[in-house]
């Protein structure tokens, strides 16, 4: 168990997010009145940017208003069988709604079909929201059943609000309802709190460390999470909670993967194995295979803290935790953390001697890691430094 | 049945490509199916979503794109979309591809569109039924015997030939073949329930006279609404494929006109027409229906940049969102790639499809089905795809 | 690889071989090689070409193996007992009557023509394969009736009256066929595309994959009436997509003149792909894997690699620059020398001397395009556009005089000053040897450079010495 126990949500230590909450507010009201109020909204953005606390307190503001509300986090499925999971998810949605409460039918096909009989009865009387969470960390081996027998359905329906939340890799929807037609909640993620938030937050949430408000903002960037974390707890420990969505038993070999990756800012599994080597200073890692990489590179994104990144053309770590991670190598492990930049300083001018035509790239790269090292003192030596002719180039 | 095995080509593909895809991390191949219909997976690789947008929902709406630019792809799309889900609370779907070869012709009248308008939508209607019988079950005898009824006038053939191929096959595959094998629904019924379903059908049979092509169609709409679907689309695609019109677009604007005179009409009854043409049609169109295409109009303009995109989308569907470009399983050699290979097709889709399955198979042929694609996997591509284009555009004599 | 697969599938064991000597190398045409498929090599594009369900528009120069590749897909779409599985038809497209006439309503009787020739081909396979047509379930056996009666042109009684006559043990199921019930299971009006789904689907029921619509030797037509060919050609590619997702699939061999004009109309614009356009294309390692097949199935022994036949080292160079990218022409140059090992050499490999004469005694191919100003020598085609023109005037008149000794003054005299004879000495035209010489070595030198595989050694134009010179065109 960590030591680290994150805040439950309350309504009275909830700050800012009106913009999100009005728009909700809106929708809401329309289903009320039976206008256009349907569809499909998605919450999303990087960890402890406080989904769980704007779903939290919708659903909340939604019970102060009796609005009927069906709640599934896919969370509870993981590594389950996805059609058991449908089916179990299908019959807690007639449950919920007071349909059927058994032998809603022999398929998945059948058992959908009689929910939604139940459910067009249901709606007649009264708007439903229905809250889907930790969707877009879920097996996409369950996501289409589920869509095709639940959320596909009820996104054509005219008196359903669906609120789906989630980190990680968004899904390629079928319907329209879910990916072109529905509207993000944020622009388009939930985004960090400003200074100001941030101060209000801590108030809230840490009144004793509300004064330094904003040498927190500095290092977590307004994340929400990280904000209480960093006021809560020590660094060591604010990473163990950012952390906190993986399985204890691999949260360590996690948290090392990350802070051997943590001084790139973006990385593949040609980059691993080096990265590797140097934390814990094995050379063996270097002969890793690619499908060995693969494996790390797999997990990262299996708990969301990594993804595929289209700017940097490759992976990136989700962007809190690579910051409390290398803050914490570069205050706690400096050694060890200048080391990594130097690897991959030295990985990035091989890359660039090696690869003319990406030369360029590799050579930005380089650089970047050049200037972390010279900001803090350590620059390359004279040796590894970038050529002349090179730095004309960038 | 005597087994007469293929000696050669039973292998789908045996180039060494799939083993390759899937050493990269790929859980199906996102290059292969060339032809939209075939994808199992084209609604999860929308690009252009603004374009689908347009074609969504209740209006009229227009879609113009190249040859080649993918309307059939995004046509198929929509149908898909339209036969997600157990019931009838989507709109539905009419394919409409002009019948030219059964006519004979490319300058059809009002009634002869309507009659294969009819003709589709009963296909449709007869296909999706065949899947959901219990749309079916559920209806009165007088609203059984109007479905029977237009089976019966409408389909290419007898309703009891269907019937019987269906109950002597034991599956709805058969059918899907003979009617249309684009044709996706989820979940059939079951042996005992597809049976119970012909064998009602046909009992609901009364053997009227058919009435006249107006009649029928407007038959056809009653029963749609009977059934409980909100809106009709119809998908309006492959107006170019006569002689007369590939090249022509004043005849293809000539071949819809009785539709486009009927559209404005069928909107309000919730029936939409929604074309997907070749761009050339635009201009003559929007000069002589403006009011038709005030509103709803997408032309398809394929950039690099959008092409690009549809590679990065069929990554990162197939590698189940793990990766969102080719760059991920490339030598640090080679960065970009689908821009790359973006500036070096033609400037549609399916050219990008062929040309990123080249490189693939460049590399296979040169390494093996495994590693890092490289610049010279694509650059090999590149002149293998120049050249069978130089062959194919060299100059009339 | 599939290619790979295709060259091992069709193999013969080397035990079982039987040698077929310099036969193998002799008529060089596809339709008189009932060994084919025996050394059958595969073009690099064969997988594309060969794909079971995308319509093909092969294209190819004449010796580029056209016949070859269609006769090849014909033989993969055998089982291992020799059984189809697929209805493989022979179909070519009558000509339209005039350009005009290649519209919709031409292409509707095409496609009429077609089912007939489905038809055709399915009572002969049913007849072939009577066992099958009783396995099938009853209502694939309807549609086959149905198709049968519904789509052969004319009295289908007096059709496939020869069918029914005959003792073979088809000829009960086809009189079955012919005299039993008909089942209507379309409509008159049905489109011929669902007309099509049903007999695949019937098809189906057999394990046949589909159609297969097999259309070659075109050549003809493409001389005699190119204009009406191509009207015809495009104005069924444009609807030609139809029919590729019920299962009806064409694979139709053009020679290659047809491919400028058709390859931006209708479905074969490549813009379109509807239809796949293929120019066949050869690389040197697969022609020397070709020839090495052909001398594998020549002599009996596998491998047989092109050095045990002759030691040149300059064979392969020489074989890619007079074979260019056609497989007859490699194997042409090759045949010289095969004749030569079995009938002098006992099976000992030539060496560089005698190959040398043999190549003088056997040159390659050679045809002037005099309308396109080039010449065909082998497989190259060679553009004689920058030949200064009397160079080439002097090309033709000894084109025109092939395998006859020219000598230097007659070409001066005739190409250069335009006499219609020889002068003699004291003739008012008349000038000395040395007054010319020169002119005509340098433009024979040309010529040289232009034509020849190897200019230093020449085959085509020869110096007979103390004669002129012989150009040895052989087409």
């Amino acid at each position: 168990m960590s030591a680290v126990q994150l805040l439950p949500y309350s309504p009275r230590l909830f700050v800012n997010r009106e913009q999100e909450l009005q728009m909700l507010e809106e929708r809401v009201q329309a289903l009320k009145e039976g206008r256009d109020g349907h569809g499909v909204l998605i919450l999303s953005g990087e960890r402890g940017i406080g989904k769980t606390w704007l779903r939290s307190h919708f659903e909340h503001q939604l019970s102060q208003e009796r609005i009927p509300v069906v709640r599934l986090d896919l969370k509870e499925y993981a590594g389950k069988d996805p059609a058991w999971a449908v089916a179990d998810i299908l019959q807690r949605v007639s449950i919920e709604t007071g349909g059927p409460r058994e032998r809603l039918g022999a398929d998945l096909a059948e058992m959908s079909r009689t929910v939604f009989r139940h459910l067009q009865k249901f709606l007649q009387q009264q708007p439903l929201v229905v809250i889907v969470d930790h969707v877009y960390e879920s097996d996409w081996a369950l996501l289409p059943l589920l869509e095709d027998y639940l959320l596909g359905p009820l996104a054509a329906e005219r008196r359903v609000l669906l609120l789906l939340t989630g980190r990680g890799r968004l899904y390629p929807w079928k319907n329209p309802e879910l990916s072109t037609l529905a509207v993000p909640l944020g622009k388009p993620e939930l985004e960090p709190f400003d200074p100001l938030f941030t101060k209000d937050q801590l108030k809230r949430q840490a009144p004793s460390q509300a004064h330094r408000a904003d040498e927190i903002y500095e290092l977590t960037g307004g994340n929400p999470l990280a904000n209480y974390l960093v006021a809560a707890y020590s660094l060591d420990q604010a990473v163990e909670g950012l952390l906190e969505p993986v399985p204890e038993e691999r949260r360590r070999t996690v948290r090392e993967y990350l802070e051997a990756l943590c001084v790139l800012r973006a990385f593949d599994e040609e980059r691993i194995p080096d990265m590797l080597a140097t934390y814990y200073d094995n050379d063996s890692y270097r002969q890793w295979t690619y499908a060995r990489s693969r494996r790390v590179r797999e997990e990262l994104i299996r708990w969301g803290l990594a993804r595929w990144d289209a700017e940097q053309r490759g992976y990136v770590m989700d962007r809190i935790v690579r910051q409390l991670i290398e803050r914490y190598l570069q205050t706690q492990k400096p050694e060890l953390w200048r080391r990594l930049h130097q690897t991959a300083y030295q990985l990035y001018q091989q890359w660039a001697n090696d690869y003319p035509a990406t030369r360029e790239r590799w050579l930005e790269e380089a650089e970047y890691h050049r200037q972390r090292l010279q900001e803090y003192g350590s620059l390359p030596s004279r040796s590894e430094n970038i050529s002349a002719a090179d730095r004309r180039i960038l | 049945m005597a087994s007469s095995t293929p000696a050669l080509h039973q292998t789908p593909d045996s180039s060494g490509v799939p083993e390759w895809l899937r050493w990269a991390g790929f859980r199906f191949d996102p290059f292969g199916p060339l032809d939209a219909a075939a994808d199992p997976h084209l609604s999860e690789y929308l690009v252009g979503h603004e374009v689908f947008a347009r074609v969504w929902g209740d209006g009229i709406s227009w879609v113009f794109a190249p040859a080649g630019g993918g309307k059939t792809a995004l046509r198929i799309s929509v149908m898909q979309t339209c036969w997600i889900g157990q019931e009838t609370n989507r709109p539905f779907p009419i394919p409409y591809v002009p019948p030219f070869l059964a006519w004979g012709h490319a300058r059809p009248s009002e009634e002869e569109h309507l009659m294969a308008l009819t003709r589709s939508g009963a296909r449709a209607l007869f296909l999706a039924m065949a899947h959901r019988p219990h749309w079916f079950f559920r209806l009165d005898v007088s609203e059984r015997q109007d479905i029977a009824n237009l089976f019966q006038w409408n389909l290419s053939g007898p309703l009891s030939v269907y019937l019987n191929l269906c109950r002597q096959s034991r599956q709805i595959s058969p059918l899907r073949e003979v009617l249309d094998p684009t044709f996706v629904m989820r979940d059939p019924p079951d042996e005992v329930t597809l049976q119970q379903w012909c064998d009602e059908l046909e009992s609901a049979l009364a053997f009227q006279p058919a009435p006249p092509p107006a009649e029928r169609w407007a038959h056809l709409l009653a029963v749609l609404k009977m059934l409980g679907f909100p809106s009709v689309y119809i998908l309006a695609d492959g107006f170019d494929g006569a002689p007369e019109t590939i090249d022509n677009p004043m005849m293809i604007v000539d071949c819809m006109r009785p539709l486009l005179h009927r559209a404005e009409k069928w909107a309000q009854d919730n029936v939409f027409l929604k074309a997907f043409l070749p761009t050339e049609t635009f201009p003559l169109l929007a000069e002589q229906f403006p009011l038709l295409l005030s509103d709803h109009v997408a032309v398809i303009h394929w950039t690099p940049d959008l092409l690009a995109e549809i590679i990065r989308r069929r990554v990162y569907v197939a590698s189940g969102g793990n990766f969102g470009s080719l760059d991920a399983v490339a030598s640090p050699a080679l960065r970009d790639v689908e821009t790359v290979l973006a500036r070096s097709v033609m400037p549609l889709p399916r050219e990008m499809l062929v040309l990123t399955r080249q490189v693939i198979e460049e590399h296979v042929r040169r390494e093996g089905a495994e590693g890092l694609l490289t610049g010279e996997d694509v650059e090999a591509a590149i002149l293998q795809y120049t050249q069978g284009n130089l062959l194919l555009t060299r100059t009339a004599r | 690889m599939m290619r790979r697969d295709a060259e091992r599938e069709v193999s013969v064991h080397p035990e079982e071989q039987a040698s077929l000597g310099p036969a193998a190398f002799l008529a060089l045409r596809a339709e008189e090689e009932p060994w084919l498929p025996e050394c059958f090599v595969p073009p690099p594009d064969f997988d594309r070409i060969s794909d079971p369900r995308r319509s093909v528009v092969l294209f190819g120069d004449p010796g580029s193996g056209k016949t070859a590749v269609h006769r090849m897909l014909e033989t993969i779409s055998l089982g291992t007992d020799g059984k189809p599985f697929r209805l493989l038809v022979h179909w070519k497209p009558a000509l339209p009557i005039s350009v005009a006439e290649a519209g919709l309503d031409w292409v509707k009787a095409m496609v009429g023509h077609i089912l007939d020739a489905c038809a055709d081909a399915l009572i002969h396979h049913l007849a072939g394969y009577p066992q099958d047509y009783q396995k099938a379930p009853p209502w694939a056996q309807a549609r086959f009736v149905w198709f049968i009666h519904r789509y052969t042109r004319g009295n289908p009684m007096l059709r496939w009256g020869p069918l029914v006559e005959g003792d073979s043990p088809g000829a009960p199921l086809v009189r079955q066929i012919l005299s039993g019930p008909v089942d209507d299971i379309l409509y008159a009006d049905a489109p011929p595309e669902y007309v099509i789904s049903e007999l695949v689907s019937a098809l189906k029921a057999l394990e046949m994959d589909g159609i297969w619509i097999l259309t070659d030797g075109l050549e003809g037509w493409a001389e005699m009436a190119f204009d009406r060919l191509c009207a015809g050609l495009k104005a069924f590619l444009s609807t030609l997509s139809l029919f590729d997702p019920f299962g009806l699939i064409y694979k139709i061999c053009l020679p290659s003149e047809l491919e400028p004009a058709l390859s931006h109309a209708g479905g074969l614009a490549r813009a379109r792909r509807r239809v796949e356009g293929i120019h066949i294309r050869w690389d040197s390692p697969t022609l020397r894997r070709l020839v090495e097949r052909r001398l594998s199935l020549a002599f009996g022994r596998e491998p047989f690699p092109l050095e045990e036949l002759c030691t040149a080292a300059g064979l392969p160079e020489w074989l890619e620059k007079v074979g260019g990218t056609s497989p007859r022409e490699w194997l042409d140059q090759v045949a010289g020398l095969v004749e030569y090992y079995t009938t002098h050499s006992r099976n000992r490999p030539i060496d560089e001397d005698i190959w040398k004469r043999l190549r003088l005694q056997r040159p390659p191919r050679l045809y002037l395009d005099d309308e396109r100003r080039r010449v065909i020598v082998g497989g190259r085609c060679v553009n004689l556009e920058d030949l200064p023109a009397k160079a080439y005037e002097m090309l033709r008149y000894l084109y025109q005089r092939s395998g006859a000794v020219v000598t230097k003054a007659e070409l001066y005299f005739r190409i250069y000053r335009g006499l219609d004879r020889i002068p003699r000495p004291g003739d008012k035209e008349y000038e000395a040897p040395k007054e010319y010489t020169g002119l005509i070595d340098t433009n024979l030198w040309r010529l040289r450079q232009a034509i020849e595989p190897d200019p230093s050694a020449p085959v085509l134009l020869v110096t007979r010495r103390g004669h002129g010179v012989v150009l040895q065109a052989r087409w």
